[in-house]
């Protein structure tokens, strides 16, 4: 074959429960079809929700499965490939020797991502699933994975919060297995046991008024193919009514795991999930009042191989490539929730996208940094919350603390230091927070910053003043254009102040012009 | 109803069912339509048909009996009772056996072919004889003197040897032995006079030479015996670490089972039939007396000999299928159009075709395929390796437990494994019985996957004898399924949701029943409903109370099992509307057909699985919907034409035996049909020609 108008990627999951990996075709036109499809069970969440650390057979036959797997992508001649893992391993303390083991036997790279990143590729799946979601409606997609519980609140069709709470199936069954056997109502035991933990959940959606509940994860999947026939098929999702929830529920409370296996010719491992996941699901019917569970049929997977997708030469862009939507959503609503300017944010954080892509040919930042620096100026005042005398450095910690889907802790790392160096002050080894970056990540930081700076000097007077800003670079030389109507003294003096840092990273000679004319509006 | 088969009127006992099939095969021996050899061929296929059951199924009842296992079968008989039952009907239907190869011999007589006992010789022929006994046979004999307070002598599984009576000087009794040596032909041809060819049977010349072969004895009496001994094949494979290693074993193993059946000359005296019940320390029950040659499974060779086309089944030409007769490319082909082949009618050659272009073709990325029992030389095989070598990926899971054949199949598996093939052998506990073959091969415009789904293994010489179906398609769908199948039978994978197929032991009895089921609703609701099966065994007790379901709900039933059958119909509120029709003729009935109406959106499937407990919990099976419309209309109309079949079918009645099928108005012999037909629809160009088939009737 000459010139191939196709590419095959493979997108591997290390999940608590299963190891999954899927091959996909990418065809010239951007078609991208199932090629291969693989999941082998594992004891990784097993090991680390019980003993915090993957036993030795766990990770022989972890490696044994990745073996299998990447021979199975040397068949196809897989060169592109996205390997992640989860709970499973994310908490498990000697996961860093796993990872290098699985290196050196197989050469696959995995990453481990966080709760955040996880959801972010979820989210991405279930976008490229064909559900469509009423954007004017409350809804709650909780994600029911094998290590933990994650629930997301839509509110007019934007994500407000996601929850992420350590009580999946799996730890839910392994916390309780020991009673399993001297309980008779260990269905109710486990109920209570769940609501325990859901509790301050509960009281945060209380009085919404929620129209449709998207149950996610190989669990739900698992509830819909044993209660098949009650299930109705509509595209790549199905739908479960609320009864039937309630109806199964009650059926299987009447039963032990080995009936449960028997009756719904379930391996015993998958029949002892089964009641903490159904338990789940009936108890947050019991509090959210919707008619019908939404449950596509996607995994992380899918997410996985759609970005793999987007980084391909055969990506077409569609209409919908607002994916950072949900992402954006969510930092506003932190700050919010930390009481930020919602205008002086919104205003900085215009400028400072605007600067950042007048720079393009200069700081040659991959895309993905322009949402880091969206990120970290929405939320560059959210430190005031805390302190108005060190908030840049409040703003950095809160930041680090949050859990903002898409986003891995080595990433937010990254956008708090941004944040952290928006006023003004030039990054240094003394704050610890930027001395235990790596050098490739003080580079970003830094060049962020420097370009975040510059915007918040713009709106130093928190007055949204109507301004545009043109950069030019040319040589060695770059000059900032600043215009406005109003006059912009205060602006200028700061803006002066602050290029010099800007100056210093990109070795550019910098000069501030302000003229006299109509603003951005 | 009679209670012979069975002590309740839901469920016949299987082993008598099985009987009843072996006497429908000694039918076709007995069916002077037949012709002279292949007459021989039906009474030899009756008595290995016979070891083998004995050797499997008695061997287990055994097991049972001895583990004091006494749980009722559905049909109410407990082990002992089935053991017993099984001699007493094996024991008839072993003397119509020899009955009808005693009319058989007094034709071959008239065409001057005797198998002639010595006393009927001339004396140069009994000259000819010894000399053949010095020369040939009394090199390779091993006589055995037995002392019983030593030890039993070793006398193999199915082995034919003479036991002997002897005495000493002192008039002290001995029991000796010798093996009828398996190396030489059981027949021996005497030089005659005139037209006349004869033939001597080599125990009878062993016979004429124990004096001497025992000698410083007298010959008190002797007879030829045969045991068989229990070979099923129970593995304890938790912890067999390797299950190559553990069936080579068990082969070995084999040879030594208890000895569940001893066959003896009629007429034995009776001190040396008591000796040979002590020796294997059986019941005299599990005797049987043999008025003949014991064991007639030689006929088979016999049959072989050069010449006598005349009374032999005249030689067919199986058909290329019209698709595959040009010389384009078979990838090609079968990416034009779905491909339905009815072997042995329509030539086999098309599959090993596909398995040796993809062994060659450089863009064939991944081979992979199923192999239960391959011939002897098998071309397939052959290529397997050539693609192995060649650097393709060639994984070929080789069910090592086919009954029989292990030790064949683990030469196989150990000449592939060193070609560098990846050989699996299959799921512990579970026996990998399902027919199929994927190609992967990178094409322009992106990965395609061939995949060729059948009823029958890959064996080529079988396809010449068996009918079956076999189905090429390149649909994405049935691709992407084959390959969960085969990521599940590598352990890489659990097996995934398919899109298409029905995989047991996962959830084709959930398939099958849900089938059943909503034919059963459309009953109900006063829609037409029709199920129409063609199938080997009819055993599982869950599928045949849910055919009676169906019964009563009104939905007509018809069914072809060729073998076992333990349904019961033309039962009043059980099975009124079922019928059951079982084929055997030249070609053994093999392909696994099943239809259901489904108000008039009919689905039809091809299946490598029977009605048996065993293929739908134990075995990896596959049920695959077929779906492209002239290939339904070829299976409809094959279910039809064996329905219609009134030559070599025979429908059960209910108190489980056959009576021969007399409905129609013309004789109708259903393979005769379908060569002819085969042969008619392939000679003419495709473009021309289109095949009508009719379908099921819908009544």
């Amino acid at each position: 074959m000459t010139k191939k108008d196709y590419e095959l990627v493979a997108a591997i999951n290390l999940g608590s429960g299963y190891i999954d990996m899927s091959i996909v075709q990418i065809k010239k036109g951007g078609q991208v079809e199932l090629i291969e499809k693989l999941s082998h069970p594992t004891d990784l969440g097993g090991d680390s929700f019980s003993q915090g650390r993957v036993g030795l057979d766990t990770m022989r036959e972890c490696c044994r499965v990745l073996k299998d797997y990447k021979k199975i992508m040397n068949t196809y001649g897989v060169k592109r490939y996205k390997a992640i893992s989860t709970s499973g391993m994310r908490e498990a303390e000697n996961r860093e020797y796993l990872i290098d083991q699985i290196k050196s036997k197989t050469g696959l790279d995995v990453k481990i991502i966080s709760v955040a990143e996880e959801r972010y590729y979820i989210y991405r799946a279930l976008r490229k699933s064909s559900l469509d979601l009423d954007r004017s409606k409350n809804f709650i997609i909780v994600n029911i994975a094998y290590g933990g519980l994650e629930v997301s609140f839509y509110e007019n069709g934007s994500l407000k919060f996601t929850e992420y709470l350590k009580i999946g199936p799996l730890r839910m069954h392994e916390a309780l297995s020991s009673i399993e056997h001297i309980n008779l109502n260990y269905n109710n035991t486990m109920k209570e046991y769940f609501e325990s933990k859901v509790n301050s959940l509960y009281n945060e959606i209380r009085g919404k008024n929620i129209d449709t509940l998207i149950a996610l994860g190989g669990e739900v999947k698992k509830i819909m193919k044993v209660i098949e026939e009650e299930v109705d098929q509509e595209g790549d999702y199905q739908a479960l009514d609320r009864k039937k929830v309630k109806h199964f529920y009650k059926k299987l409370s009447q039963m032990n795991v080995g009936q449960i296996a028997d009756m719904y010719y379930l391996p015993k491992r998958e029949a002892e999930t089964l009641v903490p996941s159904v338990t789940i699901l009936h108890s947050m019917l019991d509090f959210i009042e919707t008619k019908r569970v939404i449950v596509p049929m996607i995994s992380i997977v899918d997410g996985l191989t759609d970005r793999l997708y987007e980084s391909s030469k055969f990506y077409e862009a569609d209409d919908n490539s607002s994916s950072y939507d949900d992402i954006i959503s969510s930092v506003w609503f932190i700050a919010e929730k930390y009481g930020v300017s919602k205008r002086h944010s919104e205003y900085v954080s215009k400028t400072a996208i605007s600067i950042y892509d007048q720079l393009l040919n200069v700081h040659k930042l991959d895309n993905k940094y322009r949402l880091f620096l969206r990120t970290a100026a929405i939320l560059h005042d959210c430190g005031n919350y805390v302190s108005l005398s060190n908030h840049a450095f409040q703003s950095y910690r809160i930041i680090k603390s949050q859990n903002i889907m898409g986003f891995s802790d080595r990433n937010l790392e990254l956008i708090g230091n941004i944040a952290r160096y928006h006023s003004g002050k030039v990054p240094s080894y003394k704050d610890t927070s930027y001395a235990n970056l790596i050098e490739e990540d003080k580079v970003i930081v830094s060049k962020l910053a420097s370009i975040l700076s510059l915007a918040e000097a713009i709106d130093s007077s928190h007055k949204e003043k109507d301004i545009s800003v043109k950069v030019a670079v040319s040589g060695d030389f770059a000059s900032f254009t600043v215009r406005s109507e109003e006059a912009l003294v205060l602006e200028a003096w700061e803006l002066e102040k602050r290029v010099k840092f800007f100056e210093e990273v990109y070795g550019l000679e910098a000069q501030i012009k302000v003229e006299k004319g109509i603003g951005r509006k | 109803m009679k209670k012979n088969f069975s002590n309740n009127s839901e469920y016949i006992n299987r082993e008598l069912s099985w009987i009843e099939f072996n006497k429908r095969v000694l039918n076709v021996s007995e069916n002077p339509d037949t012709p002279l050899f292949e007459r021989l061929k039906f009474v030899a296929i009756t008595s290995s048909n016979f070891d083998e059951f004995f050797m499997v199924r008695v061997g287990s009842l055994n097991d049972q009996v001895n583990a004091g296992f006494n749980q009722k079968d559905p049909s109410g008989m407990t082990p002992l009772e089935q053991i017993e039952n099984i001699f007493i009907y094996a024991k008839k239907l072993i003397d119509r056996q020899y009955k009808a190869f005693n009319d058989i011999q007094k034709e071959l007589l008239g065409h001057n072919l005797k198998f002639a006992s010595v006393e009927e010789l001339s004396e140069e022929q009994r000259d000819y004889l010894q000399r053949y006994y010095v020369e040939k046979v009394y090199p390779v004999l091993t006589p055995i003197l037995v002392d019983k307070r030593i030890q039993s002598p070793l006398v193999f599984n199915k082995s034919l040897n003479v036991g002997v009576l002897l005495e000493n000087e002192k008039h002290e009794k001995f029991f000796g032995t010798v093996q009828v040596p398996s190396v030489l032909g059981r027949l021996v041809e005497v030089p005659g006079e005139g037209d006349m060819r004869e033939f001597v049977s080599l125990e009878e010349i062993i016979k004429l030479n124990l004096e001497a072969l025992f000698s410083g004895h007298r010959v008190v009496s002797s007879s030829c015996y045969r045991i068989t001994r229990n070979a099923d094949l129970t593995l304890d494979e938790e912890g067999a670490e390797d299950l190559l290693e553990t069936i080579e074993e068990s082969i070995k193993l084999r040879k030594w089972g208890a000895v569940v059946k001893l066959e003896v000359e009629s007429g034995v005296d009776e001190e040396l039939r008591s000796q040979l019940v002590d020796l294997f320390e059986l019941s005299g029950d599990y005797v049987v007396d043999i008025n003949g040659y014991i064991d007639l499974s030689f006929l088979m060779k016999f049959t072989g000999m050069q010449g006598y086309e005349q009374f032999k089944y005249k030689r067919e030409e199986f058909q290329m299928h019209r698709a595959f007769k040009s010389d384009e490319d078979i990838f090609r082909i079968i990416s034009k159009e779905d491909v339905l082949l009815h072997h042995p009618f329509e030539s086999f050659d098309p599959v090993l075709k596909l398995v040796e272009s993809a062994a060659k073709d450089k863009n064939v990325l991944a081979i992979k395929q199923v192999l239960y029992r391959v011939s002897g030389n098998s071309p397939i095989v052959d290529a397997l390796v050539k693609a192995a070598e060649s650097g393709k990926q060639v994984t070929v899971l080789v069910e090592l437990k086919a009954r029989f054949d292990e030790e064949n199949n683990i030469n196989w598996a150990r000449r592939l494994e060193k070609a560098g093939c990846h050989v699996i052998y299959g799921i512990v506990g579970l026996k990998t019985h399902c027919k199929i073959l994927l190609v992967v091969r990178m094409e322009e415009t992106g990965i395609k996957r061939y995949v060729h789904l059948g009823t029958g293994n890959y064996n080529d010489d079988t396809a010449k004898l068996y009918t079956d179906i076999g189905y090429f398609t390149c649909n994405p769908q049935y691709g992407s399924d084959a390959s969960r199948l085969f990521n599940m039978l590598s352990g890489h994978s659990k097996l995934e949701n398919m899109y298409k197929l029905s995989s047991a032991p996962i959830d084709m009895r959930r398939k099958f029943e849900r089938l059943i089921d909503r034919e059963i609703s459309n009953a109900q609701a006063g829609k037409k409903s029709r199920i129409a099966c063609k199938l080997n065994s009819l055993v599982d007790y869950k599928m045949i109370k849910k055919l009676y379901e169906a019964s009563n709900a009104g939905v007509k039933v018809d069914l072809v099992i060729r073998g076992i059958c333990c349904l019961v119909p033309n039962i009043k509120d059980q099975s009124e509307n079922i019928t059951v029709r079982s084929i055997v003729g030249r070609y053994l009935e093999h392909s696994r057909i099943y239809y259901f109406y489904n108000d008039g959106d009919e689905e039809v499937f091809i299946s490598s699985a029977d009605w048996m407990t065993r293929n739908l919990d134990r075995r990896v099976e596959l049920l695959v919907p077929v779906e492209d419309e002239e290939s339904v209309e070829k299976l409809k109309n094959i279910i039809e034409i064996n329905l219609k079949d009134n030559v070599n079918a025979k429908s059960m009645s209910s108190d489980g035996r056959y009576m021969k099928f007399k409905g129609g108005d013309k004789t109708l012999d259903s393979q005769k049909y379908f060569q002819e037909r085969s042969v008619k629809e392939n000679s003419i160009d495709k473009k021309l020609f289109k095949p009508k088939y009719s379908g099921i009737n819908i009544g």
